[in-house]
């Protein structure tokens, strides 16, 4: 569980969508998958955190990834998923658009990222996965992403 | 012992201990001791969407040096069994704008933020808002 | 005694002779004379004085006189005086027979009583009156003379002289009477005669006069002969145009009949073209009929494909619905098998067969996504397919109502073009009948005018007649101007 990228030969990645780009969180940092429901709001909360759910008696910071790295918040639909990730000690469910399937990649089938991303991005990507005739699958950085979360104003 | 506050849509918790009194809304601008009272509905203070009750409200009273916060609700309660209160999350409680709530606490199912009711009330009487939040009442 | 006649007016005494009261006086008188006369006769036969021959002749001679006397006074009454006055004269002759008869002969101064009769005559009556009576009155002198001489007779009397004398005075007396009255007459004829003159005169140029105005008369006359016969003439002429103009005439009407039976035949022809045309026209409303009856059966068929099509759009809703479900639950699904793996991944080595599984009830979610997500096309087609039907429908429901109405419509035209084609057989029938009208009717004016024809050459020969007696009276009317006028010269 503990295991890197680099030291697994083949690892699973959950692929998902945000706005029109495709993401993928280590399968190992997730633990399941939701579907939307409605948060409880926490006053003084800035926007990307619409609030609080309860699942299976863990109370999960929901965080909006789109907003998180700077994508347009699109209307919520019944393809939106909350992925619960546990990274170390912390838990949070990040709302993405859509999740569209568990993959195994090969190593050598990912590229770092590209050398012109800024901000966020630069932060939260650590590899790229560039599919036959496909847009390409950004790899994230779970521990970043929480990070990020933090140092976000 | 916690208390159970009702709004128009929400429902919040609050500890006993920070607030003197529960009761009606009082009718007067100053306490007895001369001291300004100061009464806000609730709903709205901490949600935009929660619009503001009429009729027949609840007040808890927190007596500060030299003000008087009364907070207005639909329905005020006590709980009997203290339920669990869980911190909220190192980066959400970082990230609020002001530091009125300390945790959470499910019920039925669902989460409850608990309120600091003395540390809302100070605020309101050195002149802090949410940013959404107009003057109430 | 002029007073006693007052009933004659003072210019019939004009003239004795014309004198009938004076002459009705002497009727009066000699009757009288003639009785007494009788009755002394009378007496002298009853004294034995006289034979009883004698008194017969008397008697007779005496009513001969009255008989005369009789006719006399009858032939005054009726105004024929000449006769009255002959008869009159010739009763006074009898009457101085009488005289001589009875008192004493033809001698002595009694003979004067004769001249009684004679001067009456002569004085009253006209010339013939005068010799009559002298012939008469000699003739009876001379009668009793001889029958005195040689036939003894014998007056009743033998006479005396003192009835001589008396009946001379009676003569003298009556003579000079009728004498003066004479002359009182002869005075007042002188004087009737120059105002007879004078009248005469008078009347002369009066008549000159008359002639006068009788030559200008003449002449209009011969004026208006000779316009009558200008007249005549041009009536003649004027009525051999009327012939002419009426011959024409003929030929207008009998081309006018001829006409009249073109047009009953056209309008013959007319009836059976409307005839046939609402012979046609009851085929054609049949089949307006049964198109409309189609165009229903039409509209109720659309009304069902619409029905049904829109029962087939809230059918592929349901199915919509139903595959929402299914993508509910393959969504579920597919969640469920997701977390699965991540299960399965996390538990190393043991849990590879698991994630196999949840593989495969991932992927058959997937396909079940997928298979949700093309019947979801489908239907979404289908409900398109269908608005677009039941679209199709209403326009064509309205169509096919526009049809019927159209149809309708096409109905009351043809209604209308029936009722137009009945008028117009009808018309044509009432052409027929008035035309058949019209040619008897022309036939009749052909007849009339042949007539008037007829009549006017009657007129032009008439008038040539009246020409010709014009001419004549106009020659008269010159012949008679010139006599006139010579007349006048």
């Amino acid at each position: 569980m503990m295991s890197s990228v680099a030291q697994s030969p083949t690892t699973g990645y959950l692929t998902m969508r945000l706005a029109s780009e495709y993401y993928a969180l280590p399968g190992t940092s997730v633990r399941e998958i939701m579907r939307w429901r409605t948060p409880t709001p926490v006053p003084g909360a800035p926007p990307m955190i619409p609030g609080l759910i309860n699942q299976r008696g863990q109370i999960l910071t929901v965080i909006d990834a789109r907003l998180l790295l700077g994508l347009a918040a699109a209307p919520l639909d019944r393809s939106t998923r909350l992925v619960w990730i546990q990274h170390h000690a912390t838990d949070a469910a990040l709302l993405v658009d859509a999740v569209i399937d568990l993959i195994t990649i090969a190593p050598d089938h990912l590229t770092p990222p590209p050398i012109n991303l800024t901000g966020s991005a630069q932060r939260v990507i650590q590899a790229v996965y560039q599919r036959d005739d496909d847009q390409p699958i950004a790899i994230l950085d779970p521990s970043a992403l929480l990070i990020l979360v933090q140092e976000a104003l | 012992m916690i208390l159970l506050i009702e709004t128009i849509t929400r429902r919040y918790l609050g500890r006993q201990s920070d607030i003197d009194t529960i009761g009606w809304p009082s009718t007067v601008d100053r306490d007895e001791r001369g001291r300004a009272i100061l009464r806000y509905q609730l709903g709205p203070l901490l949600d935009p969407t929660d619009p503001p009750a009429s009729g027949r409200l609840h007040a808890l009273t927190i007596g500060l040096r030299r003000r008087v916060v009364e907070l207005l609700a639909v329905r005020i309660d006590l709980l009997a069994d203290a339920p669990t209160i869980t911190p909220l999350a190192p980066f959400l409680a970082a990230r609020l704008r002001l530091p009125w709530v300390t945790g959470v606490a499910l019920l039925d199912e669902q989460p409850v933020v608990v309120l600091d009711l003395r540390r809302l009330a100070a605020d309101l009487a050195l002149g802090l808002r949410l940013n959404h939040t107009e003057e109430a009442l | 005694m002029n007073s006693q006649t007052a009933p004659f007016s003072l210019t019939e005494l004009s003239a004795l002779r014309e004198n009938r009261s004076l002459l009705q006086w002497l009727v009066v008188t000699g009757t009288v004379a003639q009785v007494i006369f009788w009755i002394v006769g009378l007496g002298f036969w009853l004294s034995d004085n006289t034979l009883l021959p004698s008194f017969v002749l008397a008697s007779l001679i005496t009513l001969f006189g009255l008989a005369l006397y009789g006719l006399a006074a009858w032939s005054f009454r009726r105004g024929r005086t000449i006769a009255g006055r002959r008869w009159l004269f010739l009763a006074m002759t009898t009457g101085a027979v009488l005289v001589m008869l009875l008192f004493g002969g033809v001698d002595g101064a009694r003979v004067s009583v004769l001249f009684v009769a004679v001067v009456s005559a002569g004085l009253l009556g006209s010339g013939s009156d005068t010799l009559l009576v002298s012939v008469l009155s000699l003739v009876t002198y001379f009668a009793l003379l001889l029958a005195e001489q040689y036939a003894g007779w014998q007056p009743f009397y033998a006479g005396n002289l003192f009835i001589d004398s008396g009946f001379l005075l009676i003569a003298v007396a009556s003579i000079s009477i009728l004498a003066w009255l004479s002359s009182r007459d002869l005075s007042r004829a002188l004087a009737e005669s120059q105002a007879r003159a004078e009248e005469l005169l008078r009347n002369t140029e009066q008549l000159m006069e008359r002639s006068i105005q009788q030559v200008e008369l003449g002449s209009e006359l011969a004026a208006a002969a000779a316009e009558l016969q200008a007249n005549s003439q041009q009536q003649a002429g004027g009525a051999s145009e009327q012939a002419s103009a009426v011959s024409e005439v003929s030929t207008t009407i009998e081309e006018l009949g001829s006409t009249a039976r073109q047009i009953a035949q056209a309008a013959e022809h007319v009836s059976e073209a409307a005839q046939q045309t609402l012979e046609q026209l009851s085929t054609g409303q049949s089949a307006v009929d049964e198109s409309i009856q189609a165009m229903e059966r039409i509209r109720q068929r659309v009304q069902d494909i619409s029905t049904r099509v829109l029962g087939l759009g809230e059918r592929s809703q349901q199915i919509g619905e139903i595959i929402d479900l299914i993508d509910d639950i393959s969504d579920e699904t597919h969640l469920l098998a997701l977390n699965a793996a991540i299960e399965a991944a996390g538990a190393g080595e043991y849990g590879r067969r698991f994630a196999v599984v949840a593989a495969e009830v991932k992927s058959l979610a997937n396909r079940t996504l997928a298979a949700a997500k093309e019947v979801k096309g489908v239907i979404a087609e289908i409900r398109q397919a269908t608005s677009a039907a039941v679209l199709a429908a209403e326009e064509g429901s309205k169509e096919v109502e526009r049809g019927v109405e159209l149809a309708h419509r096409a109905g009351q035209v043809m209604d209308n073009i029936v009722m137009v084609a009945e008028r117009t057989a009808q018309a044509a029938a009432e052409i027929g009948l008035a035309t058949a009208q019209q040619q008897s009717a022309s036939e009749q004016v052909v007849e009339t005018m042949r007539e008037i024809a007829e009549v006017a050459r009657q007129s032009a020969l008439s008038a040539r007649h009246m020409a010709e007696s014009a001419a004549k009276l106009n020659a008269i009317a010159a012949r008679l101007h010139g006599l006139a006028q010579s007349d006048h010269r």
